[in-house]
C-alpha cells in the first residue's frame, strides 16, 4: 500500500515537474531555445535509455494534460503523442538497432516531425467528418527547425549519459 | 492502453470527465499564469538600444508621435461631437452597446508553435468561438478558437492561421485580408493594385465578419509591396500592440 502511494506521488510529482520545466523553457527563452519540447524529450528518454513499455502509462496522463491546454480538439494531441512514441519505439528497436548516437539524433528529429504530422492527419480526418478547426500544413519549415533543435538536445543528453552513467541497458554504439 | 485511451475520449465527449478536467486545469492554472506574468515582466527589460544615437532617434520619434497623437485626439473629439449632433438631428437609432468581458491571460500555447494564448474565462462566462479579443480602447489582438468551461484559447493576429477581413483608412477605403506570419509579422494581402496606400495608414477591421465589429484597430502600414506582375499589392503591418506582452484582454460578446 505504501509502495503504491509512494509510486503515485512520485508519478504526479514527475508530471508536474516536467510540465513546469516545459512551460518555463517555452515562456522564458527566446527563439530557438523555446522550441525545445521538454515533455517529448522526457518521454523519448524512456525509449533511448530504458526499453520498458510501461513508459506509455506515464505518457498517457502527460499527453492528456497537454490536451487540456491545447487549441486542438481534445484527443488530437494525446493520440499524436502516443502514436509517435509507439512508432519511434518500433523504429528504434527494429530499424535503428545499433542504438548509436546518430540513431538517437534521428529519433529526436523524427519525434517532432511525427508528432506534428499525426496532429495534422488526425485534424484532417476530423475535417472530413466536419469536425475540428482550421488545419495548416504551411508550418513545415518550423517542424524541421523544431526537430533539429530537439535532436541536438536529445543527442547532448545521450552523450552526457554515456560519459557519466554505467547503467546502460544496451551496449550503445558510439 | 488503446482501450483506456478510447474510454477517456468517450468520457470526455460525454461530459463525464468534465469535473476532473476542470480540477486539473485549476491546479495547473496558477503555475502557468505566474510563469507567464513573470516572463512578461522579464521581457520588458529586453528593450536595449545599441548606441546613444539609436536611443535619441527613438526618443525623438516618440516625441513626434506623441505630438501627432495629441492633435489627432483633439480632431477626433471635434468630429465625435459633430457626429453625435448630426445623429441627434437625424433621429439616428443607436445600436446596442456590445457586451464585453475582461479576462486574464494565464498562459500561451506550449505544445506547438501556434501563437495562441489562454485566458481564464470560458463558456460559463458566455464566451463562444469567434468572439474577438481586444485590448485598450479597441485594438484587436485575436479571436477565440476554443472554449472550455473555465478557460478559452485565443488565436493571436500574428499566428500563421489567423485571417481577418480589414480595411485601410485611406481615401480609397481599400479592403484586404490581414494574415499572420509565423508569429513574427502581420501581412495585409489582396489590396487592389490601383488603390493608393501609404506608410502610416491605419488598418481597421472592416466589419465583414459577423462576429467582429467594424472599426477595431489592427495596426498601421509599415512596408508596401507593389510588384507590377502581381494582381494585388501587399503591406506589412506594425501591430497596434505588442502581441507578446498581453496580460489582460477584453472579449467582445458579439452575436
Amino acid at each position: 500500500m505504501y509502495q503504491i502511494i509512494r509510486l503515485l506521488f512520485f508519478t504526479l510529482g514527475t508530471i508536474f515537474a516536467v510540465f513546469f520545466l516545459h512551460a518555463w523553457v517555452n515562456y522564458f527563452f527566446f527563439y530557438p531555445i523555446n522550441q525545445i519540447n521538454i515533455t517529448i524529450l522526457f518521454l523519448l528518454w524512456f525509449i533511448v535509455y530504458k526499453d520498458d513499455l510501461k513508459f506509455l502509462w506515464i505518457a498517457l496522463p502527460i499527453s492528456i494534460i497537454m490536451d487540456l491546454f491545447s487549441s486542438l480538439p481534445f484527443g488530437v494531441t494525446s493520440a499524436s503523442v502516443l502514436l509517435m512514441l509507439m512508432t519511434l519505439r518500433a523504429l528504434y528497436m527494429v530499424i535503428f538497432t545499433n542504438f548509436s548516437w546518430y540513431g538517437t539524433a534521428l529519433l529526436g528529429f523524427l519525434s517532432i516531425f511525427l508528432f506534428k504530422l499525426f496532429c495534422f492527419l488526425i485534424t484532417w480526418i476530423g475535417h472530413i467528418f466536419h469536425y475540428g478547426g482550421a488545419i495548416s500544413f504551411s508550418n513545415i519549415y518550423s517542424w524541421i527547425t523544431e526537430g533539429v533543435i530537439n535532436s541536438i538536445v536529445l543527442l547532448t543528453i545521450y552523450l552526457l549519459s554515456r560519459l557519466f552513467s554505467k547503467k546502460n541497458k544496451y551496449q550503445h554504439v558510439f | 492502453m488503446g482501450v483506456v485511451f478510447l474510454l477517456l475520449l468517450i468520457f470526455h465527449y460525454t461530459g463525464i470527465l468534465k469535473p476532473i478536467e476542470n480540477a486539473v486545469r485549476k491546479s495547473f492554472v496558477p503555475l502557468l499564469s505566474s510563469l507567464h506574468g513573470f516572463s512578461i515582466k522579464i521581457g520588458d527589460n529586453f528593450e536595449f538600444f545599441k548606441n546613444k544615437e539609436e536611443f535619441f532617434n527613438a526618443y525623438s520619434k516618440c516625441t513626434l508621435e506623441n505630438q501627432n497623437n495629441n492633435l489627432l485626439s483633439e480632431k477626433i473629439k471635434l468630429l465625435t461631437d459633430e457626429n453625435n449632433e448630426l445623429k441627434m438631428q437625424l433621429k439616428y437609432v443607436q445600436s446596442k452597446e456590445i457586451k464585453h468581458l475582461l479576462g486574464d491571460v494565464i498562459g500561451k500555447e506550449i505544445i506547438s508553435t501556434d501563437q495562441n494564448i489562454i485566458i481564464n474565462r470560458g463558456s460559463i462566462d458566455g464566451i463562444k468561438i469567434d468572439h474577438p479579443a481586444i485590448v485598450g480602447e479597441g485594438i484587436l489582438v485575436g479571436k477565440v478558437i476554443k472554449v472550455n468551461e473555465n478557460t478559452s484559447v485565443i488565436r493571436l493576429l500574428n499566428d500563421n492561421q489567423s485571417r481577418i477581413s480589414a480595411g485601410v483608412l485611406n481615401q480609397d477605403k481599400s479592403q484586404g485580408v490581414v494574415e499572420g506570419g509565423f508569429g513574427i509579422s502581420l501581412r495585409m494581402n489582396l489590396i487592389p493594385r490601383d488603390e493608393i496606400i501609404v506608410v502610416g495608414d491605419q488598418v481597421m477591421t472592416s466589419g465583414l465578419e459577423t462576429s467582429i465589429p467594424r472599426g477595431l484597430l489592427i495596426g498601421s502600414i509599415a512596408v508596401i509591396e507593389n510588384e507590377p506582375y502581381k494582381p494585388f499589392q501587399q503591406a506589412i503591418l506594425t501591430p497596434g500592440v505588442d502581441l507578446a506582452k498581453l496580460s489582460i484582454v477584453t472579449i467582445l460578446l458579439t452575436n
